[in-house]
């Protein structure tokens, strides 16, 4: 059994494409991923939103409205919401929009009250996702002065003396914020890191390709090593154990390679948890490794085979947000929607387990994750041992 | 034409490449993108956000701020365990979880009419940061009409209080969208979906040419093409005939996709035929660097794991790095060196010429310089590849002695 297991690595090895794309891939994907999202929680944030003012009479005549603009805009000493560029009249606010990156302009009316307007450009339906949210916020930070004015204008009307209640005024001054901000998870929400452990889910599965060429070299019609190797007396156990064994055992290096890369290269947080991970990887290693050599042991030609790993891979790794975010908005439906699929999609699996380590301080949905990656190694050696067993050939 | 016809046969006997490169990918983009873009919308419409609120406070004040973020937005149950908190942030389900903790509503109010600092409510935010913003701005708005309403009524009880705190939050800024959008927004979403196509397009032309020319240039049958009295000018441009046609299909499906109401009756039609045109022809010129890819790829006669692997890489790596993915590639400035290096992408000069076909981010008429000029420069990079692949082909014609077989 040994001697197969060092000639499988030996074979396995010397097969430099699957070699190329088992270690080179991950690699190039993720220093790809690194090099696109690694700013990406900024992209995906607020930001300073930018906006043109009016500044006409009209907006001179509204102290209180150009003290929130400063406040909103200036002031704000952590971070400032609004990015406010004055013009002096709305006609150059509507050219300005037209033709430069502005979200709207603020414009003060007759009656004293704000009015926004939106570039038709920048609204349902933008290029830009976020654009139609930072409306929203623009107009709900705007909300919050016609509030303040419409309740004052109400007490004007009912009882005027409470107008003059310093206690009133002091409260109408000013944009306090109620909220206090504080964190549930162990480590900081990112969107980035989803990306990362998309790709390592990803990497996992494509280790498929060991998988599929060691069961080629161990079957007896599918090389001439398999030919000979089938006359060599041994029971199939007896062989198809290392050979399975080696397959896995480089896929698994592969992988870590990759993780390592990952983790240590672009210091990718995986919550301090890394040996959790590597269990993660060896498990994940040893399902990929059993789907290849399942493909492996269909009858068909080799292109077909290895088109079958391509097609799996690739509809699985859309269902772990592999492909940006209109792919992990469709994984995330399918996973609360539809968890019976989710759980069957090993790549979901992984890229879960990953998450789970990082944002949970208790192991319990970690361990959830393992436990399902199990059962489904175990479901497919139980296939492998089915269609695989007392193996007849027609010819060799 | 028999060359020409058992090309094309070796480009349909890889029908898993063109079912998911080609077929797959390119309808998934378009579920997503017309899921994404709500084209019946015609203008702009408040976005509603998924907020939790865990009430330990049980008070009138509470549950009035409660029922306020319910008509703001979507309200979701999340249970008050440290777990179910989690589960709720790191998965996605809120943007915002507001905890009212215990005489919160008491507090609030004694604070407002003694004039002193008004107690917080905790949040917690989910990676959907800005969702969060607008909904924290929300709870602030309600939490600044109950205190005016507490400070000028200092006898009223909880109950009036928060009556007319809603009263207060209920007023809203007027705004104005300057004309209909409707046709932008369709607009946006077929120059976003041929933007996007620029990947399944990379992936599947590459991939199948590669295998289509590497076929022919293997060992043996290279050698009885030699024996042949057929010249290789000619026998070489019947394969890449079999390559146009295979890339021309290819075009013809996206825009077949593009065109015709296949999911959700919802057509990605646009108002204005000559953008359409403009936007397909786009893609057709487009087709041209796949197409060279594959050719440069065919040159190495590598494997097929080999060339899907490298088509992957470069389809993924165009469509990364351009930042095709986050939106169009004209629009989304990946910051820093990126913003160069996607200079260097033909994926961003066809999304530039989509740009300027008078779609993405805004309308307006065609920019014909622009669009031309863009167009010119993915057509060069096309022409570099292939004069790349022509000289690494001659070097390798006269420096070996005979052909490698690896398939």
């Amino acid at each position: 059994m040994r001697t197969a297991f060092v000639y499988t690595v030996k074979i396995l090895v010397r097969d430099r494409a699957v070699l190329l794309w088992a270690v080179a891939f991950p690699l190039i994907l993720s220093s790809m991923f690194y090099a696109v999202f690694s700013n990406l929680d900024q992209i995906y944030t607020l930001g300073r939103m930018p906006v043109l003012v009016v500044q006409d009479d009209n907006y001179a005549g509204a102290p209180q409205f150009a003290t929130l603009i400063d406040q909103l805009g200036v002031d704000r000493s952590s971070d400032p919401l609004l990015e406010p560029t004055f013009v002096p009249t709305e006609a150059q606010a509507r050219d300005t929009m037209a033709d430069q990156d502005f979200l709207g302009f603020i414009q003060v009316t007759s009656t004293g009250k704000p009015t926004y307007v939106m570039d038709p450009g920048r609204v349902d339906g933008s290029a830009d996702v976020m654009d139609p949210t930072r409306q929203s916020v623009i107009l709900t930070l705007l909300d919050r002065y016609s509030q303040d004015a419409a309740y004052v204008a109400d007490l004007a009307k009912t009882d005027p003396s409470k107008l003059a209640d310093p206690a009133l005024l002091a409260a109408l001054s000013g944009h306090t914020d109620f909220t206090q901000p504080i964190s549930a998870t162990t480590n900081p929400v990112s969107d980035t890191v989803r990306y990362f452990y998309a790709a390592l889910a990803f990497s996992c599965i494509m280790m498929m390709s060991f998988g599929l060429s060691a069961v080629s070299s161990w079957k007896a019609d599918a090389s001439p090593v398999g030919a000979r190797r089938s006359l060599g007396g041994q029971s199939w156990t007896r062989s198809l154990a290392p050979t399975l064994a080696a397959a896995w055992l480089l896929s698994f290096i592969c992988v870590l390679i990759g993780f390592c890369y990952i983790r240590f290269a672009f210091g990718i947080s995986f919550g301090g948890k890394e040996w959790a991970c590597v269990a993660v990887l060896a498990l994940s290693t040893l399902v990929s490794t059993l789907v290849g050599a399942l493909i492996g042991a269909i009858n068909a030609p080799t292109g077909v085979k290895s088109g079958l790993t391509v097609l799996i891979t690739c509809v699985l790794s859309a269902f772990a947000g592999l492909y940006g975010p209109p792919s992990q908005k469709l994984g995330d439906w399918v996973a609360v929607h539809l968890p019976g699929l989710s759980v069957i999609n090993p790549v979901r699996q992984v890229y879960e387990a990953f998450y789970n380590l990082y944002y949970y301080d208790s192991y319990s949905r970690f361990t959830e994750k393992v436990i399902i990656l199990a059962i489904t190694a175990v479901v497919g050696f139980v296939v492998c041992v089915a269609v695989m067993r007392r193996t007849r050939y027609r010819s060799l | 034409m028999p060359v020409f016809r058992t090309a094309l046969r070796v480009i349909f006997r890889h029908p898993v490449q063109l079912l998911v490169y080609i077929g797959l990918i390119s309808l998934f983009g378009l579920v997503i993108i017309q899921s994404s873009f709500d084209t019946a919308t015609p203008s702009f419409s408040m976005s509603t956000v998924p907020v939790a609120v865990i009430d330990r406070d049980h008070s009138p004040v509470s549950e009035s701020l409660t029922d306020f973020l319910g008509d703001k937005g979507t309200l979701v149950e999340v249970d008050d365990s440290s777990q179910s908190i989690q589960d709720a942030v790191a998965q996605g389900q809120v943007a915002l979880i507001v905890i009212v903790p215990h005489g919160y509503g008491s507090a609030f109010i004694a604070a407002a009419r003694d004039g002193a600092t008004a107690p917080e409510v905790e949040t917690i935010t989910s990676f959907a940061v800005a969702y969060a913003t607008l909904a924290q701005s929300q709870v602030d708005n309600y939490l600044n009409g109950l205190r005016l309403a507490a400070v000028a009524e200092p006898v009223w009880d909880d109950g009036d209080l928060v009556a007319q705190a809603r009263a207060i939050a209920s007023v809203s800024a007027t705004f104005e969208v300057p004309h209909d959008s409707a046709a932008v927004s369709s607009t946006t979403t077929f120059d976003f979906f041929f933007v996007w196509s620029s990947y399944p397009m990379t992936l599947g032309i590459t991939a199948l040419v590669a295998m289509a020319f590497t076929a022919f240039n293997l060992g043996e049958t290279r050698r009885r093409q030699l024996a042949s009295p057929m010249p290789s000018t000619r026998l070489n441009l019947q394969i890449m005939a079999a390559s146009l046609v295979t890339a021309g299909l290819t075009w013809v499906y996206l825009c077949l996709l593009a065109l015709l109401p296949i999911v959700g009756g919802a057509p990605l039609w646009v108002a204005d035929p000559s953008h359409a045109a403009l936007v397909s022809v786009a893609a057709l010129v487009f087709t041209s660097v796949p197409l060279s890819l594959g050719f440069l790829l065919a040159q190495f006669q590598a494997s097929s794991m080999v060339i899907n692997a490298v088509s992957n890489v470069v389809g993924l790596a165009m469509m990364f790095l351009s930042g095709l993915i986050l939106g169009s590639g004209s629009s989304v400035s990946l910051g820093g060196p990126l913003d160069t290096i996607k200079l260097f992408l033909p994926s961003h000069w066809y999304a530039q010429a989509i740009a300027a076909a008078g779609g993405v981010g805004g309308a307006g008429g065609v920019t014909w310089g622009t669009y031309l000029a863009s167009l010119g420069i993915v057509v060069l990079f096309a022409v570099a590849l292939l004069c790349v692949a022509l000289a690494i082909g001659r070097f390798r014609v006269q420096s070996s002695d005979g052909n490698v077989v690896i398939e």
